[in-house]
């Protein structure tokens, strides 16, 4: 969004309608802080954030604003004292292994001290909203690949085009620019060729040219088969992926002989009603 | 012509014959193309409701009522086992259609203040819990009026809390205005009846298929899905929808063995996916074979999150977690209250 001191990507607005109160974040993966960017974050004009990130206001209360930094543990000593050298007070919230805390306190409202007057345990892992993006290494992306074209089997497609395969294993596709799409575009046609050289008699690739979209052609259609066929293609799949063993079991179900004799107790059970209705 | 008086003459509710009730959950615009496309149009007979048709098979007829234009009933007098036979075949080669899958809270409470008079559990957990508990499976029948009352003494002992799943049960039900019915119903939505009051028996499978219906449609309310603020290239996008989260109540004893049978492509589960596993926490791309929508899955020793993405059903939600509780855990809880409501059905009430 453009303001007097110049333009400012926000990362991540929250929102809560009730007091209209605005947090505007922004997240650091690393530990350098770019001068300008956090002063044109701190002076950021709250109506701006409002009518840029096209929020619905509620109520009659004018909205208020806090201005965030997020990091990692790893970097958080650098980023609060890259953001004191600029003399920019803003707080800091802190993802580490287990726990989110909140550093430079004293700037922050009371939303957010009252949140994190402790540090927030986390019993899990933070959430992957972001499963990877157009820099992440190609074995980050290889697995959403892989269940993308295993989602073309199951759907019995006999194709699926590169710009569709990258939508459907990157549902965040949309949020990036045109020049960002066409970069994850490449990155999800380079794990499809991986995936496609590691099942040759499944999948095959066509490269995009430049005058055509590239696609995975499906050679092979395990729902065409019965059900027993159908799952060892899939087995195949994940044991050609790296997938892990299922437990042994035994190859035969053995009967429930309780079941067995209800069976044969069936004839006595209706002798004895007969008996009972006096038709014996 | 005939419609839904010769519907309830027809199905007669008679205790030598049950009336069946089969309710499949179909994903179709064109709902009446769509049934004829899964019988054969020569099969399939109009009737002078527009949401009622007859399915006629070479042992007999299935009434399918599409009222609940999701949620489709299929009535019949056929045996049992010929209707479920076709019905089965029918699921399984067809992604838009599925079993209902209730939980087991949703058997246990299957009527406000019906006593159960036969119960039926299922708990097979060998092959995600290997020797590991004192009930890798535990199979119990109870009929009597104090059915109940011991399946919750049994659930009170901590080996077996895990393990007391709900497969069927039957109810009867008794009401002035009604009449009265004998109700059996299992936890794939197969419903058998007999009794004097047809009314009474499709009330009571709307009643539960409602129920259903309000925990699927919450767990969608999850999906995670964007949308653009712009319109045009400039970003800005808002964010829906989080994953949902399952917490157990035990800890998954072999992560290995758990990972190898939940993604394993075979039912009941029939998931795909290869874990990546990294500091005790599996994180899996999977797919639903059945419906073939793609989701991710994190799991940890004690709960597993699911990303639904925007257009998954949530019956991909409750076949899993309704499986789960028949193969992992019964007692295993949504962490999100509102779903562990619809879920545990802390809300329901009869109207």
């Amino acid at each position: 969004m453009v303001t007097p001191e110049g333009k400012v990507v926000i990362d991540v607005v929250l929102y809560r309608k009730r007091p209209n109160r605005l947090i505007v974040c922004e997240s650091k993966s690393g530990a350098n802080i770019e001068p300008s960017q956090a002063r044109r974050y701190a002076a950021l004009p709250v109506n701006h954030v409002v009518q840029g990130a096209r929020v619905d206001l509620s109520g009659s209360i004018p909205p208020s604003q806090e201005v965030i930094y997020a990091c990692l543990e790893a970097h958080a000593e650098r980023i609060v004292y890259g953001l004191k050298a600029i003399d920019v007070a803003v707080p800091v919230i802190v993802i580490g292994n287990g726990r989110i805390t909140l550093q430079n306190s004293d700037y922050a409202g009371d939303d957010l001290l009252q949140a994190f007057s402790a540090p927030l345990l986390l019993r899990a892992p933070v959430t992957r909203y972001i499963p990877f993006d157009h820099d992440s290494p190609l074995e980050i992306i290889i697995p959403p690949v892989r269940a993308a074209l295993v989602q073309a089997l199951a759907r019995k497609r006999p194709q699926v085009s590169l710009t569709a395969l990258t939508e459907e294993c990157t549902h965040h596709y949309a949020l990036y620019t045109h020049k960002i799409q066409g970069k994850l575009r490449k990155r999800v046609e380079e794990a499809a060729r991986y995936v496609c050289d590691e099942n040759p008699d499944m999948f095959e690739l066509v490269p995009r040219g430049n005058n055509h979209d590239g696609m995975v052609r499906i050679l092979d259609h395990p729902e065409a088969r019965d059900r027993r066929g159908r799952t060892q293609v899939y087995k195949k799949l994940s044991r050609r992926g790296g997938g892990l063993v299922e437990p042994h079991s035994p190859m035969y179900v053995q009967p429930d002989l309780l079941d067995l004799l209800e069976e044969a107790e069936q004839p006595d059970v209706e002798t004895l009603a007969q008996e009972e209705e006096g038709t014996l | 012509m005939t419609g839904r008086q010769a519907m309830a003459r027809q199905l007669s509710l008679d205790a030598q014959s049950p009336t069946k009730t089969f309710v499949l959950e179909a994903h179709t615009e064109e709902p009446a193309d769509y049934l004829r496309s899964l019988f054969g149009e020569s099969c399939i007979e109009e009737t002078e409701d527009a949401f009622l048709y007859i399915a006629h098979m070479p042992e007999g007829d299935f009434w399918v009522d599409q009222l609940n234009q999701r949620f489709w009933s299929f009535h019949t007098d056929m045996p049992a086992a010929v209707a479920g036979k076709y019905l089965h075949e029918r699921v399984e080669s067809n992604r838009d259609l599925d079993w209902i899958w209730l939980p087991s809270e949703h058997l246990r409470h299957i009527w406000p203040g019906a006593a159960a008079r036969q119960v039926r559990t299922t708990f097979e957990g060998e092959r995600m819990l290997g020797n590991t508990t004192p009930a890798d499976s535990l199979r119990v029948r109870l009929s009597g009026r104090g059915a109940e009352a011991l399946l919750d003494f049994i659930s009170q002992n901590s080996d077996y809390r895990a393990a007391v799943s709900f497969e069927s049960i039957s109810v009867d039900l008794s009401d002035p205005d009604f009449g009265t019915i004998h109700e059996a119903v299992n936890y794939k939505g197969r419903f058998a009846a007999s009794g004097n009051s047809f009314d009474y028996h499709l009330q009571f499978v709307a009643t539960v298929v409602d129920r259903y219906s309000r925990l699927v449609r919450r767990c969608e309310e999850y999906r995670i899905s964007t949308t653009d603020l712009t319109g045009d290239d400039s970003g800005g996008y808002t964010l829906s929808g989080s994953p949902i989260t399952l917490l157990f109540s035990r800890p998954i004893p072999d992560m290995n063995r758990f990972l190898g049978e939940l993604f394993s492509s075979r039912h009941p589960f029939r998931l795909w996916g290869i874990p990546e596993v990294k500091r005790d926490i599996a994180y899996v791309d999977a797919v639903d074979l059945h419906v073939g929508d793609a989701l991710r899955f994190d799991i940890g020793p004690e709960w597993m999150r699911i990303y639904l993405p925007k257009d998954a059903c949530g019956n991909v939600i409750t076949r899993l977690v309704t499986n789960l509780q028949h193969r992992f855990d019964s007692a295993l809880k949504f962490a999100d209250p509102d779903l562990q409501a619809a879920f545990s059905l802390r809300e329901f009430s009869v109207a």
